[in-house]
């Protein structure tokens, strides 16, 4: 008995090694490539950024904003040896007043790495591609995001609106078209391994600086609605905007 | 003992290769997959719950039980006696559709073409997250069905034609609100409708008319103020700004919103969610057969696509909601002015919609 025992064995570990690579178990437990957890961190100034309440703006004009929507696209990493490591097809929508604003990029080989890069929008042939090739949560998905701009085509990048406290004048901000795409590359100094696979980071993203630097915006003045990718509203808050983003914090 | 070890060796064999990230359900019994045609470059990969793949033998349950008026009270009102197939699955023509022992009820009948693609809620106001819960909560209501999900099982269990098409379906003949509401979400994800002119046009197949050309050019074509500087004849100019809210390919969005209705009552999301800011918003419909599916808005207020189109043309400062709150729409209140000429192609471009194939489709009738 005891030597069928040892055949039963024997066959019970046949089995378990008899599937092709595909049917191979997994073990969920074993990382092949590292993550990177980011949540945007939205602020006014020093302050925590507050939908459908008042805020000062550098303008000192009194808003409440109700929307901040925008797409993020063309992630890639820059190593140790300052080679660039792309993190291609990855994306990310961000909807600030909902509270969306956490992403996770994935299929990061281990290593040591020293920034990031990013682009608020996307590179003119994803813009400009079908967006039915999305599945309706993606980001890209017009259905997910009610960011595509049927009139010219792709996709708005950056949707800001909101109202002027004084009168109830609404502004709404929609920018978008390939030549504002905001490409932006950061210090981001950390490491993965199998052993430390799964990493978490915050990025600040200064609403203010939208409305000050390098120009101050005055919505009375410069305009309630940016309607075209070239008007003077557009290339004036796409100009301020190449500095929203403020920190990059690696956890 | 040859064939304990011969036994042991399938067993375990057969553990060791379980993909256990496999989608569909490796059930006991032999369903029969239910694969859809629709042109995938105009409309989204599908999207189907990963726990209810779709069979045809669970289509085909969904599809008895969405005509059969078992599911009532006192046998009188099915899905389909508010969701008309020839009328796009709504409700021939009634503002607020009429339900068991002539009870009037407080909202007009939706679509239901397309659900597969709903993100964030079904009913007017989004009070059901899931299909196959939206699909029991008309069974249950007092101005609908007035039916208890227990006596609809008890129905359903006496009946031998449903209980052997549960157990195709499901492999038992267990009759639960579970596989009511599976079946009956089955049947209502195939509703897909992708056949109209404007996804021919689209593939390349025909062409629009110079005025539904540019009746489309007016529905993708922002609000600006006129002013004296544009060009009178170029539609570009009169955008009447509805591809804000209904710019893909399905016509619609995920968010629920007000669109400027004055004396609204119906307090809509906001009454879901207690957010005072949502108060009288509710889902953005699809415009696909919107041709079919009159009358309009969630109280069925318009008859007509020209009541539809002078409405957002004309003066909400009446409006139920706070339009400050919605910035898009207080732009197209300031801005939108369109001619006799152009309000008629944006609404002869609004018929392009019409499917007439998922109309009339067999698949999509009464079974009965």
């Amino acid at each position: 008995m005891k030597k069928m025992m040892y055949v039963l064995l024997g066959l019970m570990a046949i089995g378990f090694s008899a599937c092709s690579p595909d049917e191979e178990p997994i073990d969920q437990n074993e990382a092949t490539a590292s993550s990177l957890k980011i949540t945007m961190d939205h602020k006014m100034g020093s302050a925590d950024m507050a939908y459908n309440e008042d805020l000062i703006l550098p303008s000192l004009e009194s808003v409440q904003m109700s929307r901040l929507s925008y797409l993020l696209g063309g992630f890639y990493l820059i190593d140790g040896n300052n080679n660039k490591v792309p993190l291609a097809g990855q994306y990310a929508l961000i909807e600030a007043h909902k509270g969306d604003v956490t992403f996770t990029l994935t299929d990061i080989p281990f290593g040591n790495y020293t920034s990031v890069g990013f682009s608020i929008g996307l590179d003119s042939i994803t813009n400009h591609g079908n967006p039915n090739q999305y599945a309706a949560d993606h980001p890209l998905s017009p259905i997910n995001n009610s960011l595509h701009w049927n009139w010219t085509g792709g996709y708005i990048f950056t949707a800001l609106e909101g109202k002027v406290v004084k009168d109830d004048e609404t502004f709404v901000f929609h920018l978008a078209g390939a030549q504002n795409r905001l490409d932006f590359e950061m210090p981001a100094v950390f490491s993965t391994s199998a052993t430390d696979a799964d990493k978490t980071a915050v990025i600040t993203y200064d609403i203010s600086e939208v409305f000050k630097n390098p120009e101050i915006f005055t919505i009375a003045e410069d305009g309630t609605s940016s309607h075209s990718t070239t008007s003077p509203v557009t290339v004036k808050l796409i100009r301020n905007m190449s500095d929203v983003f403020t920190k990059f914090e690696v956890n | 003992m040859k064939k304990l070890l011969l036994f042991a060796l399938i067993v375990t064999s057969i553990y060791a290769c379980t993909d256990v990230v496999n989608e569909v359900p490796n059930t006991p019994f032999n369903t029969t997959p239910y694969s859809f045609t629709y042109n995938k470059n105009l409309l989204p990969p599908a999207r189907i719950p990963k726990d209810n793949v779709l069979t045809q033998e669970g289509v085909e349950l969904g599809r008895m039980l969405f005509y059969d008026p078992i599911l009532s009270a006192d046998s009188t009102q099915s899905c389909s006696s508010c969701h008309n197939q020839k009328d796009g699955f709504t409700d021939n023509g009634l503002s607020f559709s009429v339900g068991i022992r002539g009870t009037k009820g407080k909202r007009n009948s939706m679509s239901i073409a397309n659900l597969m693609w709903h993100l964030d809620g079904f009913f007017w106001d989004g009070r059901s997250d899931i299909l196959r819960h939206q699909a029991l909560l008309p069974i249950v209501d007092p101005t609908e069905m007035d039916e208890t999900i227990g006596n609809v099982v008890v129905k359903l269990s006496n009946s031998p034609m449903y209980k052997e098409a549960f157990e195709k379906a499901f492999g038992t003949m267990a009759i639960n609100d579970e596989t009511i509401g599976k079946s009956l979400e089955q049947f209502m994800l195939t509703l897909v409708s992708a056949n109209s002119k404007f996804d021919r046009v689209m593939a390349g197949l025909e062409t629009f008319t110079v005025q539904e050309q540019t009746g489309r050019t007016i529905f993708n074509a922002e609000a600006i103020p006129l002013n004296e500087e544009q060009d009178p004849n170029n539609p570009q100019n009169f955008g009447a700004d509805c591809f804000h809210c209904h710019g893909n390919s399905l016509f619609m969005n995920r968010e629920y919103l007000t669109n400027g209705l004055p004396n609204v009552t119906d307090l809509g999301r906001g009454r879901v969610n207690g957010n005072l800011r949502d108060n009288h918003k509710f889902k953005t419909t699809t415009l696909r057969n919107i041709e079919k599916t009159s009358p309009y808005m969630h109280d069925g207020r318009f008859g007509t696509l020209e009541e539809v189109v002078q409405h957002y043309l004309g003066d909400m400062s009446d409006a139920s909601a706070d339009l400050s709150n919605e910035p898009n729409m207080h732009a197209l209140r300031d801005s939108v002015y369109l001619s006799e000429d152009h309000k008629a192609a944006l609404v002869s471009f609004l018929k392009t919609l019409t499917d007439e194939e998922f109309l009339t489709k067999e698949e999509y009738s009464n079974p009965f």
